[in-house]
């Protein structure tokens, strides 16, 4: 059995960005900075179109929600072998207050429509570490979910996955269709070359609303405040040991 | 004698002047005798107004003198002409003396015939005694190796000048008419180039060289014309334009007879000796004598010059030359876009120079966005260039790496297998390359921008089929095979043979290459050899450089060791020699004895890229000189708060922007379909590779000890830079190249005005026009207005532009002029005004980015604003210093002595000089 693979590719800040807070505080400065596929994501794609390879799958659809230049994302994937993409549009400003369940959401009925098998998602994204799409998800489809994979086999109707768990690794078995989320060990993910980055531009790529998919994406949530972590003070020298114990009792440490 | 023109001289001269004429002028009613001061005024008012009507006619009768001189005999060298010009007018700024401004010589007749029963001038130019030549001055000259035979038109003598006793008047009136160096004094400038020279460059000595006809290659035609037929006498010129091809065969430059300065002038008599001469009222009677006659009048010089020229026009063998002459005419000068090209007639075409070119579609610029980031994150996580200089070459995952991130094809088009960039998105990812490893881009260039260039631009569908897509995957690598033992720059005399089979299936190949990049990693080489080609008109066979692909399957091929080099380590250079290698007939690329062209082809193609690549290596230099300054306190203060550092910064970022904008505009220009780029793409290269060394340089010197650290990166940097200023065509060559290519376009331009006053009704437009240009620039308004499509925050630095153009173009036509062919041999001069050129073009595409900045209201605008502005001042002031410097008499001396110095120095074999101490 040949498996249909969505996987779930989102645009983020470049790791290598450091973050600016915007003078409003309720974000973080986007505009002129440059984005790439959350690392996480990459691995996803790598690892389905490894399956596609392997001749698991027989097609690896990239879907991304976005902005318009969630695109070159998405072309980024199709270049690294994924078979075609589906951009849902989300303009920008809605793009800040989208939330897992949103997308999960969208991710389901994209599921449901395209009759997929397995998706594989990264375990989370580098912007607003949520951790929470694959689950939630995997719960809206009622699904299996085998979460954090630093190995995936395929067995018959079933996945046999390897997690990484606080002290050590799990293995699992899922059946199929199952969601799986990718951790930082799954696999390398391999250059999106030249010559398929240019291919890929022949890839289709199929655009859509959420609302074309009957997904309210109104938030739940209002941000309040975005906060640079707070800078170290500066500490005092003291002249001894008796200083020291001083001071320390002066801030009541002990 | 003969100061600039201030009230006091005006008046005198005029005055002069007058009373000379009185006496033989038929009276006028309108003139009042010369008696009183208000009379005096009045006749100076006429004068002057008879003077501006002349001034009309100026331009229109320049032209039927200046350009009227017949072609030369094909059977004989030119005529060693030389006007003796003694010294007439004081450059008030450059002291020179020699500097003729010619459009004097038509007010000069004007004013002369005006006053004077002087043969009428249009159209009949009988030899008249009146305007009859001394013999040529020989000695003014280096020696003429043909005596004259017997159909050269005869050299007139001189008559005694008595019938025309008003000759100083001429000077008194030139005073008027001169015009002057359009700029302030130079201050002395820092100047990224150096403006020495090599004196004993050798210069391409084949005939074929296609420097001359930049145009696209034919699709290998079978038995092709020959483009460029070889001027030896056997076959004369025929449709060569004159001035000839640059890079003609020339007997080797003669020694200079004792005396002669560089200019091969005759030492003349001392501004002093010649205004004790004018002022004893000699001139009216003393014949000229000889070269070194002390007592040589200005107003005879400049007469002889005159009827040098009507003479040799009267004395044209008509019957016999006129066909030639018409068939030469009749060649259409090249309408030629190149702002570089143009400007070498005083012309500043700007069709593509401004708006700055941006030729990427909304696609491309996609499509390049996404290439930059995969190739980026390539360069900065795969390839360590520590590692690639130590190793000495490209680590082997990395070059794997390379070949599948599709590196190796990136200009082969997508159906051959390749990413089928154009020229603007591949500069952008050699940028890339060139800020993280120069002996990677080394690899790369030696392998796609010359190693399969050929097959790509001048290859038939099937050599494209066979070879593209193991090339561009990187499967095969190519390499580009010109350079051998005995012939670097004179790329025309490679010994590499080629001899076709009885049955002309195959030709076998003899000879060794050597500095091949890629050589010993290479399965497919462009290669460079002599063949026998057989002119289907003379049935003469002669030996022409043909292109070969050669793959070394085809057996007979070998290679030598890794060289060891400075810099580009990484970087696989090695001989190859083939040994009776067989190569399929079908394997000739760009038709048989086409090589030279062949080559010149790929290389101007190729060179942009190396000025992307280097804006790139700059980046990263200016980059690391910033990380330090900024950070780095000494005397309490960041160093990046002292002005010596400030400057340091200052400039680096100003050579990266000429270089940046040179290496885009190019690339948009060819992408365009332009083929009039090859001397902005050799301007590119010899900038670029200039630049950067002189960014990395001071990069280090910003960094202190630790730039020369290893540790810093910038070490290897410097020595990986250094092959780029000798490369590809050195800087030397590419300059001389540049100078003579433009002088020839230049000279054509001449040429076709010359036609044109053949028939001057039909040709009144150009005449007019042209006559215009030079009446206004005598009289010094030359049209230093503002440059169209220039930001108006930049006009002053656009009309500074204009008019060093302007004076560019007009030394150039004056060196035309005074040298002929000649000037093929003034490096010293050519080297100059290559400068000036590479000046004026960075002038223009500076001014052009930095205009289409602040139209477009980019955030960096004002910054580029203020780059563009100062650069644009320096460079007018090099570009004075080196103009003045090819007119200047104490420059002309010291290049004697510089010509001198060298010559001792490689007698004696070392330093001349002996220490000080003694031992």
């Amino acid at each position: 059995m040949s498996l249909k693979v969505l996987v779930g590719v989102k645009r983020v800040i470049d790791y290598a960005v450091k973050i600016r807070v915007r003078p409003d505080k309720l974000g973080v400065v986007t505009d002129g900075v440059k984005h790439s596929m959350n690392p996480f994501d990459e691995i996803a794609i790598e690892e389905a179109v490894r399956l596609k390879e392997k001749k698991i799958a027989k097609e690896v659809i990239a879907v991304s929600c976005g902005p318009a230049q969630a695109q070159e994302t998405i072309r980024t994937a199709l270049a690294m072998g994924a078979d075609r993409g589906i951009h849902v549009e989300v303009p920008a400003k809605e793009m800040e207050k989208l939330e897992p369940l949103h997308v999960s959401k969208i991710l389901a009925k994209l599921v449901e429509k395209e009759g997929g098998d397995l998706l594989i998602v990264g375990k989370q994204a580098i912007d607003d570490d949520t951790n929470a799409t694959a689950q939630m998800t995997a719960s809206l489809l009622n699904w299996p979910q085998a979460t954090f994979a630093s190995e995936i086999k395929k067995t018959d109707g079933e996945l046999e996955v390897t997690r990484e768990i606080d002290g050590g690794l799990e293995s699992i078995k899922v059946k199929l269709p199952a969601v799986v989320s990718a951790d930082l060990r799954l696999n390398e993910p391999r250059y999106a070359t030249l010559p398929n980055i240019m291919k890929a531009k022949k890839k289709k790529i199929q655009k859509m609303k959420p609302g074309d998919l009957s997904v309210d994406v109104t938030p739940h949530l209002e941000v309040v405040e975005v906060l640079d972590p707070p800078v170290r003070e500066a500490g005092i020298k003291v002249d001894d040991v008796e200083g020291l114990v001083t001071k320390l009792k002066e801030a009541g440490r002990i | 004698m003969f100061h600039y023109p201030s009230s006091s001289s005006f008046s005198s001269c005029c005055s002069f002047s007058s009373s000379f004429y009185c006496p033989l002028t038929p009276p006028s009613p309108f003139i009042p005798p010369l008696s009183t001061p208000h009379s005096l005024v009045i006749h100076l008012l006429h004068f002057l107004h008879r003077l501006l009507l002349l001034l009309l006619f100026f331009f229109f009768f320049f032209w039927l003198f200046i350009f009227f001189s017949p072609p030369d005999p094909p059977s004989l060298p030119p005529p060693p002409f030389r006007p003796p010009f003694p010294l007439l007018l004081r450059d008030p700024l450059s002291m020179s003396g020699d500097h003729i401004q010619r459009p004097v010589y038509l007010a000069l007749y004007i004013t002369v015939s005006y006053y004077l029963p002087l043969p009428p001038l249009p159209f009949a130019f009988p030899p008249t005694p009146l305007l009859q030549a001394p013999p040529i001055p020989l000695s003014l000259t280096p020696p003429n190796p043909h005596p004259p035979s017997s159909h050269t038109p005869p050299r007139p003598h001189l008559h005694p000048p008595t019938t025309h006793p008003l000759t100083p008047q001429f000077s008194s009136t030139t005073l008027l008419l001169a015009p002057y160096y359009p700029f302030p004094p130079p201050p002395p400038s820092p100047y990224p180039f150096t403006t020495t020279t090599l004196a004993t460059l050798p210069l391409p000595s084949n005939s074929s060289h296609p420097y001359h006809h930049p145009s696209p290659l034919p699709a290998s035609p079978p038995n092709p014309p020959t483009p460029y037929p070889s001027p030896t006498p056997s076959s004369p010129p025929t449709n060569s334009l004159s001035p000839p091809p640059p890079f003609s065969p020339c007997p080797p430059y003669p020694p200079s007879p004792p005396g002669n300065n560089y200019h091969g002038r005759a030492p003349s008599a001392s501004p002093a000796q010649r205004t004790r001469a004018a002022a004893e009222g000699k001139l009216a009677s003393a014949p000229a004598s000889g070269p070194s006659s002390g007592g040589r009048r200005p107003s005879l010089a400049r007469l002889w010059f005159l009827s040098y020229r009507l003479q040799s026009t009267a004395a044209q063998p008509a019957a016999s030359k006129a066909p030639a002459k018409e068939r030469n005419m009749a060649k259409k000068i090249e309408v030629n876009k190149s702002f570089v090209m143009n400007m070498f007639r005083g012309a500043a075409v700007t069709e593509q120079a401004i708006p700055y070119p941006y030729t990427l579609s909304e696609e491309q610029r996609e499509t390049l966005e996404m290439l930059v980031d995969p190739t980026e994150k390539f360069f900065e996580e795969v390839n360590d260039p520590a590692k690639n200089d130590a190793l000495e070459k490209v680590e082997d995952h990395t070059l794997e790496g390379l070949k599948e991130l599709g590196a190796f094809g990136l200009q082969v088009p997508a159906e051959l297998g390749g990413v089928g960039l154009t020229n603007t998105q591949y500069a952008r990812l050699v940028e890339i390359v060139g800020s993280h490893d120069l002996g990677v881009g080394i690899t790369l260039g030696a392998h796609q921008s010359i190693g399969f260039k050929g097959i790509l631009i001048a290859g038939n569908p099937e050599q494209k089929a066979k070879y593209l897509p193991k090339c561009a995957s990187g499967e095969t690598m190519a390499a580009f095979a010109l350079t051998e033992p005995s012939s670097g720059s004179d790329a025309g005399s490679i010994r590499s043979r080629a001899v076709p089979s009885e049955d002309g299936s195959h030709y076998i190949l003899n000879g060794s290459k050597i500095w091949i990049s890629n050589g010993g990693l290479a399965e497919v080489f462009t290669v460079f050899a002599q063949t026998p080609v057989t002119d289907p008109k003379s049935g003469v066979t002669k030996d022409k450089v043909t292109a070969f692909i050669v793959e070394r399957a085809f057996g007979g091929v070998s290679h030598g060791l890794p060289e060891k080099k400075m810099g580009i380590k990484a970087s696989n250079t090695a001989e190859v020699y083939f040994e009776d290698t067989k190569i399929p007939a079908e394997n000739v690329l760009g038709g048989v004895g086409n090589g030279f062209k062949v080559a010149m082809e790929i290389l101007n193609n190729g060179r942009f890229g190396m000025a992307g690549a280097l804006s790139g290596t700059m980046r990263y230099s200016i980059k690391k000189a910033l990380d330090f300054a900024t950070t780095r306190i000494q005397f309490g203060q960041r160093i990046d708060s002292f002005g010596t550092i400030q400057e340091k910064l200052a400039r680096m970022a100003m050579l990266h922007y000429v270089t940046e904008s040179m290496a885009y505009m190019i690339s948009s220009n060819m992408d365009s379909g332009s083929k009039d780029y090859h001397l902005e793409a050799a301007i590119s290269k010899v900038f670029a590779s200039e630049a950067a060394w002189t960014v990395t340089d001071e990069a280090i010197q910003v960094m202190g000890g630790m730039g020369f650290m290893k540790e810093s990166g910038l070490e290897r940097v410097m020595r990986d830079l250094r092959i780029f200023r000798i490369f590809e065509g050195t800087n030397d060559i590419l300059r001389l190249f540049v100078a003579l290519t433009g002088l020839q376009y230049a000279g054509g331009h001449l040429k076709e005005l010359q036609k044109a006053l053949k028939n001057p009704s039909a040709n009144m437009g150009l005449i007019l026009g042209e006559g215009t240009k030079r009446a206004k620039r005598a009289i010094g308004f030359g049209n230093g207005g503002p440059i169209e499509g220039v930001h108006p925050n930049l006009s002053d630095s656009a009309a500074l532009l204009n008019r060093a153009v302007e004076a560019f173009g007009y030394t150039c036509e004056g060196m035309l002029m005074k040298h002929g062919k000649d000037i093929v041999h003034r490096q010293f001069l050519l080297n100059r005004l290559a400068n000036s050129a590479i000046d004026l073009y960075a002038s223009i595409v500076v001014l052009s980015r930095a205009s289409r900045s602040l139209t477009e209201n980019f955030p960096s605008a004002a910054h580029e604003e203020k780059i563009a502005r100062v650069w644009v001042n320096e460079a007018s002031d090099r570009i004075q210093l080196n103009l003045t410097a090819v007119k200047s008499n104490i420059s002309q001396k010291n290049f004697a002595d510089l010509e001198a110095i060298a010559k001792e120095l490689c007698e004696h074999g070392g330093i001349v000089a002996e220490r000080p101490l003694g031992l």
